[in-house]
């Protein structure tokens, strides 16, 4: 049974049929606690594995004992923002094959362009819709780029 | 005042409607995973309509800060 709050190091069970990718586990780096749990509602009834961190720091720790397939990662964190994370993930060739969509409330394409310059896969603009999300993922998850 | 992106000049009402974002993308996205006619459990369902009556209660409050009248 799943739990409603989980540990934050993917101990929900895999739903039993994935839609894209077989056992994907993403893990949801947003500090605000109603977009985590939306996110995490959304992306656990869409199939996926999810684990949750509020900070980076939170979220490197869990990367250090766990590689997620994919990182939902939102700019604005407390202390260290995402930006910051972005970068340092994509520094370190241990999370080279883990695809990072960034999660903004910045809608201008400067923004969208410094993400993917800093090596994200893909960007998503909040408020998010259920269908742009879940979309977003399985696009980027099996190995597209953003259109 | 500047975001986490490093860009100045946001102003104090820009800031407070950025506050409200939050909340209003929790509603989004728990409304319309419930349109979606996704298939779920009840107590699936019921987390979302939590998040979505919890988020807007937050928003509720969050306006009612506001000194202005009705």
């Amino acid at each position: 049974m799943r739990s409603s709050q989980g540990s934050r190091l993917y101990a929900d069970p895999i739903r039993a049929t994935p839609k894209d990718m077989n056992g994907a586990r993403i893990l949801v780096v947003e500090d605000q606690e109603d977009i985590q749990l939306a996110a995490r509602l959304c992306l656990e009834i869409a199939g996926y594995e999810i684990g949750v961190a509020s900070t980076a720091n939170e979220a490197l720790s869990i990367l250090d004992a766990s590689l997620p397939d994919l990182l939902l990662l939102d700019i604005t964190l407390p202390m260290v923002s995402g930006w910051k994370l972005l970068e340092r993930l994509r520094a370190d060739t241990r999370f080279a094959a883990m695809r990072i969509i960034v999660l903004s409330g910045l809608a201008g394409e400067r923004s969208e362009k410094r993400a993917l310059s800093l090596g994200a896969d893909g960007y998503l603009v909040k408020p998010f819709e259920f269908e742009a999300l879940v979309a977003t993922v399985s696009r980027t998850l099996v190995g597209g780029a953003q259109p | 005042v500047s975001d986490a992106s490093g860009e100045f000049g946001v102003s104090e009402d820009a800031e407070r409607l950025h506050g409200l974002r939050p909340p209003l993308s929790a509603i989004l996205a728990a409304a319309t995973a419930l349109r979606a006619h996704v298939e779920m459990t009840e107590d699936e369902r019921d987390k979302f309509l939590n998040v979505i009556i919890r988020s807007a209660e937050r928003l509720a409050g969050m306006l009612g800060d506001d000194d202005e009248p009705d």
